[in-house]
């Protein structure tokens, strides 16, 4: 029994945590004092984190449609990949490109292998499901006008601005977290505004003092439903010249459990919308799977060692606390499975040594490591559009 | 009060003496965060006795998060039900329990234990347990044990209490079970210098708490008696109750607080599970009804509802004390800031 390390993905906040286990068992979750974005805080979900168990929709063994269309539990995983790899090869031959279903839990590991895995090994495209449609189309947007896939700025900001101007308080459900972090921040005598669109953002932005730093936050599932409010979020934000600077920063938030920011920086931006998947993967059942015809179980978050992104670049570590269910493997090491069954050479042994190629392939994360990363609570990841203090 | 004293080595000698009998759980220190728990221990050297106070409440050993009472699985062709009883009796020890959580496992002793219904569940875990204190030296920041009298230092309810001397250890026997150990092992009585020496170290450590206790100030004497007689404005409940996210997280780590829920968790073969976890006043399910009638359906009344069950008379005749014992935690986990302490503070202005 006992408390270990951990991050909270059901939002783009990115608490740390600490769970408890018996055993295999979740008993127990703990907020973490000395994380500088919660500072010992969690939400009404971050307090829950411990009853996550879904026994009854748990998939433990690999499961291929045969060929009578019936999904049958296969016999290994040697015959699944064969399977699969068959498959991929039919449907490539009819001109078809198949599709991979997976969901929006994946760590950075498991997203930058499954991307590898399906560009260079299987010729095929990745639907996440459970990918927020209105934090990608922010994103998309902020990428347009200030050149970069993610916040500007720290959450930490948040505790240092002038001037906060928060669209819409929807932020209180979503994080009450972040918005307890506005709340003081309104206390220690920076000045607050909940904006509800743009003419009154511009109007604040406007009057805003010379000197002041400004921090902009803004709840993504709300405001990006239209890529262009949130282009015109950034071209404001960008107008005040002071993006990239201490105490000021442009925050959308995910709202939508997962690793949202990470698999967008894996690349993996695509939603799910209905497409057959030719290989659904998932540490829990869902109907969308239904249709596909190799299911591979994968182990959750909490059974191995990966990292995670908030929405404010903040890339954590969380070690596993429980052992996956006998046979299940995390996603990236049965990407890699995969791919070697496939005829390629790739080695990696650990997720640290994914995390390594990854740091070297993804832009930004170069520099970063596991190892750096389990010093303190994690590290963010660099946008180079705004590197040195440049106004992008 | 049969008094000791003893060395460092002596003390290592009590605690893995209490080992062989009971599992050993006391504060242990997260090498990478520097967060404070109390967990179960391998051995007595890994218990840090000198720790801050623990960031969740020992109360976990005897009401766990997730407790699971029992196991059952119904089979629908038979109609029967196959029924098994979990959790079964393990003696623990409590090393270095400060003194305001023991202060709140007496409470929780007589929520539990001493009222009408007594609750088997927590009676396993309770009954053979044997507690050792640990004499606060110094406060915490975030300490105000005095404004209610539960620390620096345990006056009942331990079997053994601890005391660092400038020289090893003064160790009280509070229970016929901790002097039987203490006596069994040969014990050195102490000095009556030995026993003044502590004493100076209580009253040093109270003179210490306008210096290093900064973070609260809850002299709640005068607040206690304006929630008993009713005399808050109803604005003032308002105000508090708008600062709530009813994250539950006040109650949580709150050392007396009792709130539960009891549920079924099923797996795919019909074979259930029935669990008592933790729950919370503050969130709308807690008081929700059949019809969706829920009696405290303002957040502010829920609010209210926490404070008056931790600072109001009628409630500490329950506990025989007030509901706080001041232990700070509800001020580290509250998003909207409004942990006893700063209520206290709004109350009273
Ligand atoms: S605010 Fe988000 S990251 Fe933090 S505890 Fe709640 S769901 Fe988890
Ligand atoms: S109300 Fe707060 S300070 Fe008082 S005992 Fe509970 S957690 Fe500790
Ligand atoms: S910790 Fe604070 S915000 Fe959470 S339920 Fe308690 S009073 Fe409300």
């Amino acid at each position: 029994m006992s408390y270990k390390a951990g991050v909270c993905v059901l939002c783009g906040t990115g608490c740390a945590h600490f769970l408890r286990t018996d055993g295999e068992r979740v008993t127990g979750v703990a907020p973490s004092l000395g994380h500088p974005v919660s500072e010992g805080k969690l939400c009404h979900r971050g307090w829950r984190s411990h009853r996550t168990e879904d026994r009854e929709r748990r998939i433990t063994a690999p499961l291929l449609r045969d060929r009578e269309g019936v999904l049958r539990p296969a016999s290994s995983y040697d015959e699944a990949i064969s399977g699969l790899l068959e498959r991929v090869a039919e449907l490539r031959k009819q001109g078809i490109v198949p599709g991979i279903l997976a969901p929006a839990s994946l760590s950075n590991e498991d997203g930058y292998l499954l991307g590898k895995l399906a560009r260079t090994v299987l010729g095929a495209r990745v639907f996440i499901e459970g990918l927020e449609p209105g934090y990608l189309e922010s994103l998309e947007a902020l990428h347009e006008i200030l050149g970069v896939r993610g916040a500007i700025g720290r959450f930490e900001e948040l505790d240092r601005c002038a001037c906060l101007l928060v669209l819409e308080n929807e932020l209180a459900r979503v994080s009450p977290i972040l918005e307890g972090k506005v709340r003081r921040a309104a206390k220690r005598g920076a000045r607050v505004v909940y904006v509800s669109g743009i003419p009154e953002l511009a109007d604040e932005l406007r009057r805003l003092p010379e000197a002041s730093s400004v921090a902009i936050v803004f709840v993504a599932e709300e405001f990006g439903r239209e890529r262009e409010t949130v282009r015109a979020i950034a071209q404001l934000a960008q107008r005040t010249g002071k993006m990239g600077r201490d105490g000021s920063g442009l925050f959308p938030l995910a709202a939508t459990p997962g690793n949202q920011q990470g698999l967008v920086d894996m690349g993996l931006r695509e939603r799910f919308a209905g497409t057959v998947p030719v290989l659904a993967l998932g540490a829990l059942w869902t109907p969308s799977m239904e249709q596909a015809e190799v299911i591979f179980p994968i182990a959750k978050s909490i059974e191995a060692e990966a990292s995670f992104t908030a929405s404010d670049r903040r890339v954590q570590l969380s070690p596993a606390k429980v052992r996956p269910p006998a046979g299940v493997l995390p996603a990236w090491r049965l990407c890699a499975e995969i791919a070697r069954k496939a005829g390629q050479g790739w080695s990696f042994e650990q997720a640290s040594g994914v995390f390594d190629e990854l740091a070297r392939e993804v832009p930004g994360y170069s520099g970063l490591s596991h190892a750096t990363l389990a010093r303190g609570f994690g590290a963010h990841w660099q946008h180079t559009a705004l590197r040195e203090g440049q106004t992008p | 009060m049969s008094v000791f004293a003893v060395s460092k080595e002596v003390l290592m000698t009590v605690i893995q003496e209490l080992g062989k009998t009971h599992e050993l759980h006391g504060p242990r220190v997260d090498r990478a965060s520097g967060q404070v728990f109390f967990e179960r221990a391998g051995a007595a050297e890994d218990i840090a006795l000198e720790a801050e106070l623990p960031s969740m409440p020992p109360k976990e050993l005897f009401f766990p998060q997730v407790d699971r009472l029992l196991k059952y699985r119904y089979d629908s062709a038979a109609r029967s039900v196959e029924l098994t009883r979990l959790g079964q009796e393990r003696p623990k020890a409590l090393i270095g329990l400060r003194p305001c959580d023991l202060a709140a496992i007496q409470c929780l002793d007589r929520f539990f234990l001493g009222q009408e219904y007594v609750d088997e569940v927590y009676r396993t875990h309770r009954r053979k347990s044997f507690i050792v204190t640990y004499t606060c030296n110094e406060p915490a920041r975030q300490c105000f044990c005095v404004c209610f009298h539960t620390g620096p230092a345990a006056e009942e309810g331990f079997d053994l209490n601890v005391t660092r001397l400038a020289s090893g250890y003064l160790l009280e026997a509070g229970s016929e079970q901790g002097r039987a150990l203490a006596v069994g092992l040969g014990l050195r009585p102490a000095t009556e210098e030995q026993r003044m020496e502590k004493e100076r170290v209580v009253e040093r450590s109270i003179a210490l708490f306008p210096e290093k206790a900064t973070g609260n100030k809850a002299w709640a004497s005068r607040v206690m008696n304006r929630v008993t007689t009713g005399f808050v404005k109803p604005e003032v409940w308002e105000e508090i109750g708008k600062k709530c996210f009813e994250c539950g997280g006040c109650s949580y780590v709150c050392p007396t607080c009792s709130c539960f829920n009891v549920e079924d968790a099923c797996g795919a073969e019909g074979e259930c599970e029935r669990l008592r976890t933790w729950d919370s006043c503050s969130l709308e399910s807690y008081t929700r009804m059949a019809g969706d009638h829920n009696p405290r359906k303002l957040v502010e009344d829920r609010r209210n509802k926490r404070f008056f069950c931790k600072l109001s008379y009628s409630q500490s005749k329950k506990y025989l004390r007030p509901g706080c014992v001041g232990c700070g935690r509800c001020v580290w986990v509250c998003p909207g800031d409004i942990g006893l302490p700063s209520v206290v503070e709004q109350v009273k202005s």
